[in-house]
């Protein structure tokens, strides 16, 4: 039931501006730590590039590990942004608008920590620009032929969309702060609100601007994370790869864990910085049906990769799926993904007391990202473990520190720069709550009193 | 360039005035109890052509019989083009109803009533699992792997459990329909003043019938829209993929359940179109609810091509000789053209159509991107399964040996085909004239929850969101 | 006097009839071609560089117990699923029909052997060590390959065209048997057969045909250019066709 809030707008930019003029102390630990772990990842890829690649885990057969599933993961991340941003603004809902600056910037800090992944897992990462058409003087191009190039283009244009999304959400708010602070901090929003004077003629182009990037963004980003699943699926080599479903497979996971991960961000900014007026219950229950419909999509589309493995009656298939569901470790990491990735948060999310339940949802959302790392680490690892039918040269993978300590960093990276932007604009939108004060109202029907929208033309 | 403009908002006139509920229920109850005689003509004309449909297919049983896949392409054909487009209509409104769209409201029962055409479709899928042999030594999903040893764990496959998978939709799809439809039938014979007692199970519409109803219709909706899933994976899987040996496409169910939702909205936006002309309804259907539809739709038709494509560039880079040989079979081969015709209509002509704004914001916009789909929906069928029905291979072969030639339709096809396309607007035409064709409680519903406000210089509709 | 090349498509022919698992071709394998020693922990790990490897398969049960090698190498594929995937055209087909590593090109996202169904593209995990007296072994006319590049079997193609050249100077063609890889040279069972498939006259083209040959994996439609002799085995038993 929405119960309606009344909040003022001085009261919206005070409650929301708070992380911009007050730092607690427990902020400068946390971006000590986070700023820590980071470097511990950079000199563990400065070691990486200096001794080789041989200082991962990987091997022959196993060439691609958890460098690869941690670059699907963030591009799963990083699907959350433009699904609730872009689609719930296209359909007009409601319960978008605190969730929409939060979502978009995890899209950007994610793609741009996923980008840096494959330099990582490159055998000469100084060579990373080759993918790019550069070369006009010498004539030497990339093989466009190769996901491999499609991957950098996709994303670098996804990454640009999302930047110019998140900045164009941004403007209204950083003109709030260039009018509301002195001396350098002014000048430095005042450049970044580039003359923001909120007439209805810039309002209306931040709108249509905002409603042209989300229809535009949309198949950009069904597209990404569908190039990124054809890096698998059009190998004829790797067991378990070359099926059809991959491309909305992929996406509708990336879908699952990325709502997921905005859910836990809302929490934790509820948390943290006491929202508890704009992040409130009604949020909460429609993402979590949101997410109950995407968890069972993403469950059927499961469901079809798995009957079709079995469908061929192929030995060296057999023997890929006996890996991945019957022997340690994957065993334990297949038991995991399914518990944590769907058998336990949906089922928990069809009862109201959970999804109305903070610590609840808290738990259930990280369980979901548990889940989905660990599947795309079953799709990666035990099909190349167990290529074609030659098992002389089969084989396992263990990761090592090297790969751990950067995927560690990588998470570490992506919270201080989440904390550090939240320090510099406010991670919910001040002007989308505003507007939804001014868009709801009530109606009477006979005695009732219903809230009700003011629906524009 | 943006000119400058007086106001902030700028009234389109998108939307004739809010009508009192009362006033409606009135008028429709009017309009829906009197005589219509162009009704009449309608229906006794489809009533024919639907009946050439049965004809068509007596003829086949009693000539060509039940032996030869190869004889019955073309009504598997008709029978997925059916599933595809009137069978999935009842999802729409069930998906509007989750997320409280107010748009579904003058469509509601016109969704809800295709349901009545899956009974044939189903009588159909019995007749074609008669020449579906069993899922033994062959490719299949029931999980008849002798590498695991799991040959003969489910019995009767596939017959038993595809029949059941289409009857639960079938009967989920009735039942909505029915639950959805009581209330009206109560109006309706309250209006006509007719003498039939109350009873125990009569529509009173007190609190507690009118939450029951509810909560059914929610149930019933998920129920249908699951059973809907399954039950076009299986007869995609086993009336169609099954039967080419070779054919391992993890993605075609999905893509099936895609088409399904693109030809069920197709088909409820040219519903809409027609009962908007026809019965005269432009107070209640407008330009909002056709722009409303119309981006799903866009969405759909991308979304095909995205399917589609996902198939295609798997087994076309993969460059495995059992894949190419595949996508001569049903791709490019004996039937590229209706490949071609189904690509173009299904997404090329209906996308060019539909991506600008003002286009979908017509009337005539969204109906006529519909009506491609729906003739590139058929063509797509045939294509698949016209060619999947006419391997004669061993099917515990690997591969397709050779590439069966061209089956063109003959007489019985082609009054199958006339019957099959008559049959949903023979169901609607039927709908139309014993049942309330607009779901008034659900009409009233919306119109009760409208108002219109003046803010600040301008008028604007107020929506009440009770939950 | 440079002559106009003759077109030509080299084959290898391996008859693993003839294979005793000895390993010589390994082992010459890695001394013309700069391969950094092999270790038991690195075999373990799973890091042995082998551009050509035996495959030992073992069959049957204690007493009958039978072992089955087979030496597999980067098989040239005409189809070759390695070369549409490189980002940077490090793996392509060149004229002749071998399927062409070039090492500078390479920037190591080892997507070729995650595409290779046969297991033969390797990956320089770390710099190249040899102990310093081993050096002076290296063979000066094959590259060595730092870290983070992909290399395989590329049929001695220093040979190849070594001989080429030889044959230039000489004002001649060449002939069957001028130009042998290692592998096929070090053979003492003469398992392997190396030749030039659009010769008439060559040893490779009139064995092609052989009554026992096959290639490995067709299903993949990869087409590979080496050729295996299916082995003779007396107490081969028909099994059950599997599918």
């Amino acid at each position: 039931m929405q119960e309606r809030v009344f909040l003022s707008h001085k009261q919206i930019n005070d409650d929301l501006l708070k992380g911009s003029f007050q730092t607690p102390l427990w902020y400068w630990a946390v971006m000590g730590l986070f700023a820590f772990l980071t470097l511990c990842g950079a000199v563990a890829f400065g070691y990486a590039i200096n001794k080789g690649l041989g200082v991962t885990g990987l091997n022959r057969p196993i060439m691609w590990g958890f460098f690869l599933t941690d670059f699907i993961f963030w591009i799963g991340i990083s699907h959350a942004g433009v699904m609730l941003s872009a689609i719930l603004r296209l359909a007009k809902a409601e319960w978008r608008r605190p969730a929409t600056r939060a979502a978009e910037l995890l899209t950007v800090l994610s793609l741009m920590v996923a980008a840096l992944h494959p330099i990582f897992h490159l055998g000469r990462p100084w060579r990373f620009y080759w993918p790019f058409p550069y070369d006009f003087s010498r004539g030497i191009w990339p093989d466009v032929r190769s996901p491999l190039v499609w991957d950098p283009h996709a994303i670098f244009t996804y990454l640009i969309g999302s930047t110019l999304f998140v900045i164009i959400a941004l403007i209204p708010d950083i003109a709030v702060l260039r009018d509301k602070t002195r001396g350098i901090a002014k000048v430095f929003y005042g450049a970044l609100a580039m003359g923001w004077r909120g007439t209805p003629r810039q309002w209306k182009l931040q709108i249509v601007a905002g409603f042209l990037l989300s229809a535009l963004l949309l198949p950009v980003f069904v597209s990404v994370h569908s190039i990124v699943s054809w890096d698998f699926a059009v190998n004829i080599g790797a067991e378990g790869w070359h099926v059809t479903i991959f491309a909305p497979y992929f996406v509708i996971g990336a879908v699952h864990s990325g709502v997921s991960g905005v859910v836990t961000m809302l929490i934790l900014l509820k948390w943290m910085f006491g929202w508890d007026d704009y992040i409130r219950k009604e949020h909460l229950e429609s993402l979590a049906k949101l997410l109950i419909v995407i968890g069972t999509l993403w469950f059927y589309f499961f469901f079809l990769e798995f009957i079709f493995a079995l469908y061929n009656l192929e030995d060296q298939e057999i023997a890929l799926r006996e890996l991945q569901a019957f022997t340690w470790p994957y065993n334990l990491i297949a038991t995991v993904f399914m518990f944590f990735g769907y058998l336990i948060p949906v089922p928990l999310w069809l009862f109201k007391k959970v999804r109305t339940n903070w610590v609840a949802m808290f738990i259930t959302s990280i369980m979901v990202n548990i889940g989905m790392w660990c599947e795309r680490f079953l799709i990666i690892v035990p099909g190349l473990a167990r290529k074609t039918n030659f098992n002389f040269s089969w084989g396992s993978y263990t990761p090592s520190w090297v790969e751990i300590t950067i995927i560690v960093a990588c998470f570490s990276l992506i919270f201080l720069l989440i904390m550090g932007f939240a320090k510099v604009f406010p991670l919910i939108p001040l002007f989308d709550i505003k507007e939804g004060q001014i868009l709801s109202d009530e109606i009477q029907i006979g005695k009732r009193t219903v809230p009700a929208l003011r629906v524009e033309e | 360039m943006l000119r400058r403009r007086r106001t902030i908002s700028s009234t389109h006139h998108s939307h004739p005035p809010v009508v009192p509920p009362n006033e409606f229920i009135s008028d429709f109850l009017e309009w829906h109890t009197k005589s219509k005689p162009g009704l009449n003509r309608a229906l006794i004309v489809f009533s024919i052509l639907t009946s050439f449909g049965l004809i068509g297919l007596l003829i086949k049983i009693f000539t060509v019989g039940l032996d030869n896949r190869q004889d019955w392409g073309y009504v598997a054909t008709i029978t997925a083009f059916l599933f595809s487009t009137a069978g999935c209509a009842p999802f729409i409104v069930i998906g509007l109803r989750m997320i409280k769209a107010h748009w579904r409201r003058p469509i509601a029962r016109i969704a809800e009533s295709y349901s009545l055409v899956t009974i044939v479709t189903f009588l159909l899928v019995l007749l074609l699992l008669v020449l579906v042999p069993s899922s033994q030594n062959r490719r299949t999903i029931w999980f008849q792997n002798d590498h695991i040893g799991t040959v003969g764990a489910i019995p009767f496959t596939p017959h038993l459990y595809v029949a059941i998978g289409i009857l639960s939709m079938v009967l989920s799809g009735i039942a909505l329909w029915w639950t959805s439809l009581k209330p009206d039938i109560q109006l309706v014979n309250a209006y006509k003043k007719s003498n039939k007692p109350l009873s125990n199970r009569s529509w009173i519409g007190g609190l507690k019938q009118w939450s029951i109803q509810k909560a059914g219709l929610s149930f019933l909706g998920a129920f249908f829209f699951m059973s809907m899933i399954w039950a076009i994976t299986l007869y995609s899987v086993d009336l169609c993929m099954s039967l080419v040996p070779g054919w391992r496409d993890a993605i075609f169910p999905a893509y099936q359940t895609l088409t399904g939702i693109q030809g069920g909205l197709a088909t409820i936006i040219l519903t809409m179109y027609f009962l908007r002309r026809f019965g005269g309804f432009e107070k209640y259907i407008y330009m909002e609810h056709f722009w409303a539809a119309s981006k799903p739709l866009l969405a759909t038709c991308l979304l095909w091509f995205y399917f589609w494509f996902s198939a295609f560039i798997i087994f076309w880079y993969g460059k495995m000789p059992i894949e190419q040989d595949l996508l001569q079979l049903i791709m490019f081969g004996p039937y590229n053209i209706a490949f071609y015709i189904g690509f173009m209509f299904c997404f090329i002509t209906p996308f060019l159509i539909l991506i600008w704004n003002t286009v979908r914001k017509t009337i005539w916009g969204p109906p006529l991107a519909s009506a491609f789909i729906i003739v590139g929906c058929f063509f797509d069928k045939l294509r698949l399964y016209v060619s999947a029905y006419s391997v004669q291979d061993d099917l515990s072969l690997h591969s397709i040996t050779t590439i069966p030639p061209t089956i063109l339709p003959n007489l019985s096809d082609i009054l199958i085909i006339i019957g099959g396309i008559s049959l949903p607007i023979f169901a609607m035409l039927l709908s139309t004239r014993l049942f309330p064709i607009i779901s008034i409680w659900e009409m009233a519903d919306g119109l009760r929850l409208t108002k219109v406000t003046k803010y600040l210089r301008t008028e604007l509709r107020v929506l009440g969101k009770p939950d | 006097m440079v002559q106009t090349p003759k077109a030509k498509k080299w084959k290898m022919i391996i008859d693993i009839d003839k294979c005793t698992g000895c390993q010589a071709c390994v082992l010459a394998c890695q001394a013309e071609n700069n391969i950094p020693f092999n270790t038991d922990a690195l075999f373990n790990q799973r890091r042995a560089s082998e551009w050509i490897r035996v495959e030992r398969y073992w069959e049957g049960e204690f007493p009958n117990v039978k072992a089955k090698f087979m030496p597999v190498l980067c098989q040239h594929c005409n189809n070759a699923p390695c070369e549409p995937v490189c980002p940077v055209f490090a793996s392509y087909h060149n004229d002749q029909g071998m399927n062409v590593q070039v090492y500078n090109r390479c920037i190591g996202t080892r997507f070729c052997q995650n595409n290779c169904p046969y297991h033969a593209r390797f990956f320089n995990w770390f710099e190249p060590y040899w102990p310093e007296e081993m050096e002076n072994q290296l063979n000066p006319d094959v590259t060595v390959r730092s870290r983070g590049i992909m290399e395989k079997c590329t049929f001695c193609v220093q040979r190849i065209r070594r001989a080429e050249i030889d044959a230039d100077i000489e004002g001649r063609a060449n002939v069957d048997g001028d130009v042998n890889p290692a592998c096929v040279q070090s053979c003492p069972s003469d398992a392997l057969l190396f030749g030039d498939s659009l010769d008439p006259k060559s040893r490779v083209s009139e064995t092609l045909d052989h009554a026992r040959s096959h290639t490995l994996l067709d299903h993949l439609g990869t087409e590979p250019n080496v050729i295996y002799l299916k082995k003779v085995d007396e107490d081969y038993v028909e099994k059950e066709a599997h599918h």
